[in-house]
């Protein structure tokens, strides 16, 4: 680049931005300005032409309205730590500084979730919350000074991420700077809002799809005790096998993170941590949290695999003070290479993490080969590597030689079935490996993404996107695709013979207007879409369940694809905790291969012979141990999805850490099949803990049943789910419930009887893990529920019975007298609204039976009675609350009703989809946008 | 992977004013810093305006800028920065690099007084020349500088002559006219004026006394008696050493000492600086005492980098860093030995203790002054928020930066009150009165004490009672 002179900013702008943000916090002086030209990346790109420090959201929304108006791009930056450059001015403009944004605005312990400002530091955060008994989990090595807008805006990660997740599992929703300046939020804080999930993808966008003002971060409960041992190994190799075999045997520690010899020498003497640091020593720091009861058991399990692999040394850090001392080590790691070099470059790559030890290999191989110096840190557990390659900067041949290594790291990544950025995100450093990872089909989804959110190009540009490609450009030539891809065209008339050529007639039937396929492969079933396309019909993929939008009667031609048959493994090997399969697998067939290799999948459905992945990814259907494990979304890793011209596209990867690109696989989690069929799913899997056990609580009462909930929401123990069950009586219905023998059962109402007694809510509360924690847990569970209520303990066949019949309470019925309904709320609020629907399904003449995962506020309601009644129910609990929706009922109850709760950022939602699928062929029944 | 720099210039023409060899920032201390930014939310300036150049990277950037000649220091941005810079070196302690922040300070604050000097003897603005010229500063300035540097600080006679005078002032009601008279406001004096601390009625004068151990004499220590310590804080001395004799320790007040030279090495004299040293370390070097002992953060701090103040000084460098070796801040030696703690009474208190950045940054003392703390019966320790984030005082930063000294000492009193605590337990004599002044402005009973004085009338207590 030549060097360009510095033309000093319109004086209006200048002036307009002093009056609306005050002097102080404009930066004009080019001296001044220069500071901003760089972050922790040390990659110099140019000096804004003015710097802006908001102290509001509003101020920052102006701010940026001004400066959008006056033309020019705007750099959102927190603290400037990032290594990818992403937060460095490229084309000049308004550096967008939330340093002075760092209110925490609201803090709900109970409903597990803060409103905090994009300037809040992410370690002031943790001791913010610490007192009340609680964290924001994501804990990337920056977080002393990182902020939750830029760690956010690069899906950061930590040392704690292995059990915790990184900061998309956190994120729950955004407030954002549109284009024209005006402030919009993505959601409420509720996790179960209907439409497309801005915030997943929004997350990890690298500022380029407008800057965060505000966030709503999910609260996680600190662990009651932790124990850290410090693990020494002769080599890398070593330790990193050690690694896979403390996974292997199946349990998840919060944290495994390796050092080598280099690494221990950068913060041994600073850190006085006083390890050995002869050549090859290798540190593996291990962490594991939980209860106190069987912890020692659990780490003493760990510590005997690494002995058998080969570890010579095992360290305990025992004090709080030993253990923050090691963790500030390891966090201070990036930052201490100041004492072994002048420069650095900080690979960042994500591997399956089987494959560790070969790319250690390689490592090492080219540090042999290049002749410059590389330190080894990384998060093994999540297969993240990081080697730093140590350079002096005025040396020209080294520095050539350190991006070689650099380059090569990248290279040997992908060919492993890795990604180039783990968690650093792709910024500046590495847009132009991109390509390398993506197709070009791949590249113009997101660019057709980022038009959606950032149609000037104002945002942040000149990142993520190949400097060759700009994604307007890439975005266009998507558009002409999508055009191009409609001819030539193919008379309706010909669609099922032409379908017939393709998959075979034995897959198509057709029925009335509706044609049915069934394709065989991920190719077929390309090659179809792309037939319909040219057709201009309808297309609705279809699971093995029946979404209640599919309307059978249509005179419209509408092509329903069965995935059935697309139920191949495509990628599984177990020590990655992570598997991929076509989206025609059945859950219970999932279940059935991962349960072989002592694995699972904590998704708990009706009728999972039934239900497919690809169905219930695109439903993001939860279960009851969402508490303790979280969601699909928080699981699925990657995809393929077939685009509506049948262009096949790969979003994410099966890596259980990545930034390269977008967050895409969030946008098609519960779009139920309106943005792309999805025709495989990767998923991160998990260890099936050595014991599980239930204890189920007849309470008295709903407000002793939630007191219960809130004394355990409150308390430091980790239940995997806390499924709540109650049933309203009314007299003119029969709502039977029926649970297994050993629990009392309760029958709900009698056609034939007046007075019937009054049902007891149950609760059942399940705890997975260590056999001295699990019962540590029921028996605390049974201490705080008192003598007023009856508990029952249950383990083995009784307990899997159990839940097989809680699960098969979601089941959608058949009954044409049945609505059933999720009612989403604030967890705290959940007693409240158990209690409205109740007293309303009452007054409607209409028997109730709800299930509600107490802890996260989900309830399922199955109400049982006359249409009218149900859709007078429908219609007033909606009006009531905001996120009820309308999952299943007879189409005379559903008629005109509209099913979805509500939808957040209503705009965005309705441009997404018309970028996506321009002609409004793919399922275009479900409108989430009334 | 990474671009090449760009760097904006606007007249490429204008030969650039860099700095010069004489006490030259170290170019291997600026490239030791990283860029990480960890140093950010520990940094005063930048946590309360927000802005890049006024954190510790941001200001090694400017000097790296000015070091690898794109800036010249006669940048308004860089020299206000360099003065904006408070010197608590909080950046320091928590940099994973371990950049030596406050020596390239230090050197890039000299490197503007040097240029300010030649700029008083050039005619116009030379090109450049081995030693870069700045336009100096107006006159009465200047002779203000050049007043408490060379005269009031270097002689301790004068010192205390003017200490005297600003008792007088104190005492005769011209404290209470010039305060109420609004004079201090049109001259543009009254935030500094209510830093001026109340004069002790008697000075600590340094004269060779020998103060008795009480009890077995275990140690022989020197203190160091200092400017403002000797005459404002002359009762914190006493504390100090009879705290010392209760702790086994004879006492030794050699003459000839001066002030430690803090004010100049931060303030960008380093020459003064060094002048001072020497001095002390003539004062003390042939005592033969088990330690130097220091009750105020500023001098400890100063003194134990003396061996670095004189590193380029063939004659001294040695007898520097031996004298270094011996001090010992008054904290750091009495939780070092068997210190005598059942001769402790119990204070019955609630106190909260504020850091002083050159104990806790600079000397790494952060567990000793709350140990001692502790140590005293009943007495209760409440820790307040941010207690190791800058107070704003940091010797003449009230005068250079009022602004900034006042919102950092609102923000620290703020967070001292919120502990509901009686008294502000300190151990240096910037931040005493910084506190102390805002503590006056808000009307609030609370007091400021060292932990010292603490200390002390615990011991007195038990004294008094048996």
């Amino acid at each position: 680049m030549l060097p360009m002179d510095h033309v000093a900013p319109a004086d209006g702008l200048v002036a307009a931005l002093c009056q609306a943000l005050g002097s102080h916090a404009v930066v004009t002086s080019l001296d001044a300005l220069r500071t901003y030209d760089a972050d922790a990346s040390m990659i110099v790109a140019c000096i804004p032409d003015l710097v802006a420090v908001p102290a509001t959201p509003q101020q920052a929304a102006t701010a940026a309205r001004l400066a959008l108006q006056a033309g020019y791009p705007i750099v959102a930056r927190g603290a400037g730590t990032g290594i990818a450059g992403g937060a460095v001015p490229v084309r000049r403009g308004l550096v967008l500084s939330f340093a002075r944004m760092e209110q925490i605005e609201q803090v709900e312990t109970r409903s597990r979730f803060a409103v905090v400002q994009a300037g809040v530091v992410n370690a002031e955060l943790n001791a913010y919350l610490a007192p009340l008994g609680f964290q924001f989990a994501p804990d990337p090595s920056s977080q002393r000074a990182s902020t939750i807008g830029g760690n956010l805006g690069t899906n950061a990660g930590g040392p704690h991420c292995l059990k915790y997740g990184v900061t998309t599992n956190h994120i729950l929703a955004v407030e954002l700077v549109r284009p024209d300046g005006t402030l919009v939020w993505t959601g409420d804080g509720v996790a179960e809002a209907s439409g497309y999930d801005l915030t997943g993808v929004i997350v990890g966008s690298e500022g380029t799809f407008g800057p965060v003002t505000r966030a709503i971060v999910r609260l996680t409960p600190l662990p009651e005790a932790n124990r850290v041992v410090l693990a020494l190994f002769p080599s890398v190799i070593t330790a990193s096998a050690a690694v896979s075999a403390v996974i292997a045997a199946g349990s998840l520690p919060t944290s495994l993170e390796v050092m080598d010899h280099n690494g221990i020498r950068a913060v041994n003497g600073a850190y006085g941590l006083g390890l050995p640091e002869a050549e090859g020593t290798t540190l593996l720091i291990i962490e594991v949290d939980g209860v106190e009861d069987g912890l020692d058991d659990l780490l003493e399990q760990i510590l005997q695999i690494c002995r058998d692999q080969g570890a010579f040394e095992l360290r305990p850090a025992r004090t709080p003070a030993e253990q923050a001392r090691v963790w500030a080590a390891r966090k201070a790691f990036a930052g201490a290479i100041g004492r072994l070099a002048p420069a650095y470059l900080l690979v960042d790559t994500s591997v399956p993490r089987t494959r560790l030890p070969l790319m250690m290999e390689h490592v090492e191989r080219l540090r042999q080969e290049y002749g410059v110096e590389v330190c080894n840190v990384f998060h093994a557990g999540d297969g993240n590597l990081h080697p730093l390659v140590l350079y002096d900067p005025s040396d020209a041949d080294q520095t050539h030689r350190a991006h070689a290594i650099a380059e090569a790291v990248l290279a040997l990544s992908i060919e492993q079935g890795g990604v180039i950025s783990g968690e650093h995100g792709i910024g500046l450093e590495k847009q132009d490996f991109l390509p390398l990872l993506m197709s070009p089909a791949d590249l113009q989804l997101h660019a057709a993404v980022f038009a959606v959110f950032n149609p000037t190009n104002q945002f942040n540009p000149a990142k993520i996107f190949p400097t060759a490609t700009p994604p307007l450009e890439l975005a266009a030539q998507r558009r002409a695709r999508l055009h191009a891809a409609r001819e030539p065209q193919l008379p309706v008339t010909a669609l099922a013979d032409t379908l017939r050529q393709v998959l075979g007639s034995a897959y198509v039937s057709e029925h009335d207007a509706q044609v049915t396929i069934q394709p065989g492969t991920v190719e077929e079933l390309a090659a179809s879409v792309a037939v319909c396309y040219r057709a201009g019909v309808a297309v609705v993929p279809l699971g093995g369940g029946t979404p209640p939008e599919l309307d059978h009667t249509s005179t419209e031609v509408q092509v329903v694809i069965l995935t059935q048959r697309l139920t191949r493994v495509c990628t599984y090997a177990p020590d990655d905790l992570t598997i991929g399969v076509e989206a025609g697998m059945t859950l219970a067939e999932l279940h059935r291969l991962l349960a072989a290799n002592g694995q699972q999948l904590p998704l708990d459905v009706a009728e999972a012979d039934q239900a497919t992945l690809g169905g219930l990814v695109a439903a993001a259907a939860d279960g009851p141990r969402r508490a303790g494990y979280g969601t699909l979304r928080d699981w699925v890793l990657g995809m393929t999805v077939v685009e509506a011209d049948g262009t096949l596209v790969r979003l994410g990867a099966q890596v259980v850490k990545n930034v390269s690109g977008y967050d895409l696989p969030k946008l098609l989690v519960g779009s139920h099949g309106t943005l792309g069929i999805i025709a495989t799913v990767s998923l991160k899997v998990f260890p099936q803990p050595p014991t599980t056990a239930t204890l189920a609580l007849t309470c008295p009462d709903r407000a002793s049943a939630f007191a219960l909930v809130d004394r355990l929401a409150a308390s430091r123990l980790q239940p995997t789910a806390v499924e709540y069950v109650e049933a309203f009586q009314a007299t003119a219905a029969a709502v039977s419930l029926q649970v297994p023998e050993h629990i009392p059962t309760i029958e709900v109402g009698s056609p034939s009887s007046q007075t019937v007694p009054s049902p007891l809510p149950l609760l059942y509360v399940r705890a997975e893990g260590h056999p001295a924690a699990v019962e540590r847990h029921l028996r605390e569970l049974a201490r705080m529920a008192g003598p007023q209520m009856a508990s029952q303990h249950l383990e083995g066949e009784a307990e899997s019975a159990l839940w097989h019949e809680l699960t098969a309470l979601d089941a959608s019925g058949s009954d044409p007298h049945t609505a059933r309904i999720r009612l989403a709320v604030p967890p705290a609020e959940l007693c409240g609204a158990v209690e409205d629907a109740g007293q309303l399904a009452v007054q409607s003449r209409l028997g109730l039976r709800l299930n509600a995962r107490a802890l996260n506020g989900v309830a399922y309601l199955h109400a049982t009675g006359a249409t009218e009644d149900l859709r007078q129910f429908y219609t007033v609990l909606a009006e009531r609350w905001l996120h009820v929706h309308l999952l299943d009922a007879p189409p005379a109850v559903r008629a005109g009703l509209h099913p979805w709760g509500f939808v957040p950022a209503q705009d965005l939602m309705r441009t997404l989809k018309s970028e996506l699928d321009p002609q409004g062929c793919m399922h275009p029944s479900v409108r989430f946008v009334p | 992977m990474t671009s090449e720099p760009t760097r904006a210039r606007t007249k490429v023409d204008i030969p650039l004013v860099g700095f010069s060899n004489k006490d030259r920032p170290s170019t291997e201390i600026i490239n030791t810093c990283v860029h990480c930014g960890l140093c950010l939310s520990s940094c005063p300036t930048y946590r309360e305006t927000g802005l890049e150049m006024s954190s510790p990277r941001g200001r090694i950037y400017l000097m790296k800028a000015v070091d690898e000649g794109r800036i010249g220091i006669d940048s308004e941005v860089f020299q206000e920065q360099m003065s904006q810079c408070l010197n608590c070196r909080a950046c320091e302690a928590v940099c994973p690099s371990g950049v030596q922040y406050g020596a390239i300070l230090e050197a890039s604050r000299t490197q503007i007084e040097q240029a300010r000097d030649a700029g008083r003897s050039a005619e116009t603005p030379a090109p450049i020349t081995a030693q870069p010229v700045l336009p100096p500063r107006p006159l009465w300035q200047e002779g203000l500088r050049r007043g408490v540097f060379d005269l009031l600080f270097q002689d301790m006679r004068i010192f205390r002559t003017f200490s005297w005078s600003m008792r007088l002032y104190q005492r005769s009601g011209l404290q209470w006219f010039a305060r109420n008279s609004g004079i201090l406001k049109l001259i543009r004096m009254d935030e500094t004026e209510t830093m001026l601390p109340p004069i002790s009625t008697s000075f600590t004068v340094p004269q060779g006394q020998i103060f008795p151990a009480i009890g077995e004499r275990r140690y022989s220590v020197a203190v160091l008696t200092g400017c403002i310590m000797g005459t404002a804080f002359a009762h914190v001395h006493e504390a100090t050493i009879r705290v010392l004799q209760q702790n086994g320790c004879e006492v030794i007040l050699p003459p000839d000492q001066g002030c430690c030279g803090a004010l100049h090495t931060h303030g960008g004299d380093l020459d003064g600086g060094r002048e001072l040293a020497r001095r002390n370390i003539a004062a003390f070097e042939h005592l033969g005492v088990d330690a130097i002992v220091i009750n105020a953060a500023g001098c400890g701090s100063t003194l134990k980098e003396y061996g670095h103040l004189l590193h380029d000084d063939t004659a001294w460098h040695a007898r520097a860093e031996a004298f270094s070796e011996k001090i010992k801040d008054i904290h750091e030696f009495l939780t070092s030995i068997d210190m005598n703690q059942a001769g402790l009474a119990p204070l019955p208190i609630s106190v909260t203790y504020q850091e002083p950045c050159h104990l806790a940054h600079a000397q790494r003392i952060t567990a000793e002054p709350r140990q001692l703390l502790r140590a005293i019966p009943e007495l209760e320790l409440r820790e307040m928020n941010e207690s190791s984030l800058c107070c704003g005082s940091a010797g003449v930063y009230n005068v250079t930066q009022p602004e900034m000294a006042a919102q950092l000492g609102a923000r620290k009193v703020k967070n001292a009150l919120a502990t509901g605590a009686k008294v502000i337990a300190t151990a240096n004599p910037g931040c005493a009165l910084q506190l102390a002044g805002e503590l006056r402005r808000r009307g609030e009973e609370v007091q400021v004490r060292y932990i010292v004085e603490l200390l002390d009338e615990s011991y007195r207590r038990k004294m008094d009672h048996s």
